[in-house]
């Protein structure tokens, strides 16, 4: 087997077509990895960075802690926006209400 | 006495006064954060190899270290999942331990200290041989040597690393016997060479580039129309005699069993993923930018080393591209395309084993951490491109004034290394260049090693009484006990993070979290600077005392 590889390249002369083929595929890898892979690799760098565990607990932690500070409040909402909300919620219930 | 001061001994005065040094510093640096794992890693393979013969008396005394390294550090990671690391260095030193009974900690663990520094020191020697052989210049020999061994981080390590010191010291070596192969083209010569492929596999298996590269300097040799047989008898030779001594010294792979030989490589890739602090922002291991480790290596690495090394690289770039495209249908009848020297080809051979390193990194994006310390190997590639772009100097400037020149300004350049070593003595290992400002340091982490612990703790024992000790960094400080004398283990209380028990707070400011998100590690308001150690505008550690 390994014989008749070495007279099939001593018969064609492959040697040139070996070198080149390996010098692409080190070119094509350099090329793919300074372009496609430079960008890929940032992009996903980014995303698992900014969601990473500690700034998911972070959050996590800051929505509890801002709804225990208001539960402990006497008034969560002012004045305007109790008015507002409720109007917007009726306005919302009536249209509902027609299509019944 | 003339022979005496020949310049071919000027090697053996080095190596006797570098001894020296290391004999009289060796005791001043602390513990690194992987020697409690690795001297555990020893006794397990120990114990294993002696289970499978008739060793009682033996295997009770390792039992029995076993237990006291279980008591004495539970956190450690337990060995049968971290079971690959190589054997070479914690085994014997294991084995040593256990035959001449030695029992104190901080004399295992000296030990260990003296044994790595005399190892890498023995590199040091293969690789001035390597440069003195491959130039024919002592003087350039010399330089190599060197900057080899004074290149700040590196030295900061030698004398506590005892994994990527020692994966530094094997692959130099491994290299050295390459060269040896190639200036004596014989089976014995080949059989060395592939044990120590061997060795250098098992190390760090990032080691398998080393026969990855011989096999392609092999097959541009088959490319070349050399002798076939030759060729095939030399591949047969190594190939057997490689797996042959990878399965011998490497007691993890009798291990392994069906489907773990199939999914060989996956254990190397199963690692932690902890946040890396790097030039001023936080990132998780897995997901480092890719300018990591270039960043790394060029803001810690004296600035000539590392412009004599980019010089060097490009050079010796354009010198195998420039062969390779001058590559034609017909063969030489002495050598084969690619060099036309035994010097060109070993040469071409690191060139192949540095590229192919460099397509590692960026192809795989291994997850990191600790600085550049798990590419420490890269040391030789620099040292030794930049002993390829001196020679060239010395080549262009040969018979001309501007040699003695240079030569003086190489002699102040190494002078100020020196002094550097000095002057960070004993944390070497967190040595910037000046590249970077003292303000830009605060976007690195420094202390990784968590060596500057033990200076902590020697530094709270001048206190009276018991000192309840907590940790607000990524470091188990108890560990530091096995440098400190036994007569002041009882006046030490380590409370971990619980800082409401604490005292006194230490922190290396290294960090496996996000602390701008993560207040695991905030030191609390009732605790004021107690101490600090910054050095050339690194700092490298606070002490913290409760108000």
């Amino acid at each position: 087997m390994v014989q008749e590889y070495i007279q099939y390249i001593k018969k064609y002369n492959m040697k040139l077509f070996v070198y080149k083929s390996l010098f692409t595929c080190l070119l094509i890898f350099i090329l793919f990895h300074l372009t496609i892979g430079y960008i890929a690799r940032s992009y996903e760098a980014k995303i698992y960075n900014t969601f990473s565990k500690d700034k998911i607990n972070f959050i996590k932690e800051k929505i509890r802690s801002e709804i225990k500070a208001g539960i402990e409040k006497d008034q969560i909402l002012s004045d305007e926006d109790t008015l507002l909300i409720n109007q917007f919620l009726e306005k919302i219930s009536k249209e509902l209400n027609k299509k019944k | 006495m003339k022979k005496f001061y020949s310049k071919n001994n000027y090697i053996y005065i080095l190596l006797f006064f570098i001894s020296l040094i290391g004999l009289f510093t060796y005791k001043h640096y602390g513990i690194g954060i992987e020697e409690h794992f690795h001297r555990k890693s020893g006794f397990y393979w120990l114990n294993y190899i002696l289970s499978l013969g008739e060793f009682e008396n033996l295997k009770k005394v390792v039992d029995l270290k076993l237990d006291e390294i279980k008591t004495f550090t539970p956190r450690l990671f337990p060995i049968e999942k971290f079971g690959y690391y190589g054997v070479l260095f914690d085994l014997p030193l294991a084995f040593v331990e256990t035959f001449f009974h030695i029992n104190e900690p901080k004399k295992y663990f000296l030990l260990r200290h003296i044994s790595i520094f005399f190892f890498f020191l023995t590199s040091a020697y293969c690789f001035y041989k390597i440069i003195e052989l491959r130039y024919k210049n002592t003087f350039l020999a010399l330089f190599g040597f060197l900057i080899y061994i004074f290149s700040p981080r590196i030295y900061g390590n030698i004398f506590f690393d005892n994994k990527d010191i020692f994966y530094l010291s094997m692959i130099t070596i491994n290299m050295f016997f390459y060269f040896k192969y190639l200036k004596k083209d014989n089976n014995l010569n080949l059989i060395f060479f592939s044990i120590f492929c061997a060795f250098s596999t098992s190390s760090r298996i990032i080691g398998l580039l080393i026969p990855i590269s011989f096999i392609f300097l092999i097959f541009f040799e088959f490319l070349s129309n050399k002798s076939k047989k030759e060729i095939l008898k030399k591949i047969f030779i190594f190939l057997i005699t490689y797996l042959i001594a990878l399965f011998v010294h490497w007691p993890y792979l009798w291990t392994l069993d069906l489907s773990q030989i199939i999914n060989f490589f996956d254990p190397f890739f199963s690692v932690m993923n902890p946040i890396v602090y790097f030039n001023g922002e936080f990132y998780q291991s897995k997901y480092l930018p890719a300018s990591y480790l270039p960043i790394w290596i060029a803001i810690s690495t004296p600035v000539y080393i590392f412009l004599f090394f980019l010089i060097g690289y490009f050079k010796h770039f354009k010198r195998v591209f420039n062969r390779f495209i001058n590559i034609n249908e017909k063969n030489s009848n002495f050598f084969t395309d690619m060099w036309s020297s035994k010097n060109e080809n070993f040469d071409l051979f690191l060139f192949i084993n540095f590229l192919l390193v460099i397509i590692t990194y960026f192809a795989l994006n291994p997850a990191l951490l600790s600085g550049w310390r798990h590419f420490y190997f890269l040391n030789f590639f620099i040292v030794y491109y930049a002993c390829y772009c001196v020679n060239n100097i010395f080549l262009n400037f040969r018979k001309t004034k501007y040699k003695i020149i240079f030569i003086i300004i190489l002699f102040i350049m190494s002078c100020s290394t020196v002094y550097d070593i000095y002057k960070y003595h004993p944390f070497q290992s967190v040595y910037f260049n000046n590249l970077i400002s003292n303000k830009m340091k605060k976007n690195f982490e420094v202390d990784t090693q968590s060596l500057s612990r033990v200076h902590a703790v020697q530094e709270l024992l001048k206190e009276d009484g018991i000192l309840n000790i907590a940790t607000a960094s990524w470091t188990p400080l108890e560990d530091a006990r096995s440098l400190i004398s036994k007569n002041d283990w009882n006046r030490l209380n380590f409370v971990g993070t619980e800082f409401d028990k604490a005292d006194f707070i230490y922190s290396n400011f290294y960090y496996e979290v996000n602390t701008t998100y993560n207040e695991k590690y905030k030191i609390p308001k009732n605790f004021s600077i107690y101490k600090t150690l910054i050095i050339d505008g690194t700092r490298i550690y606070s002490i913290y005392k409760k108000i």
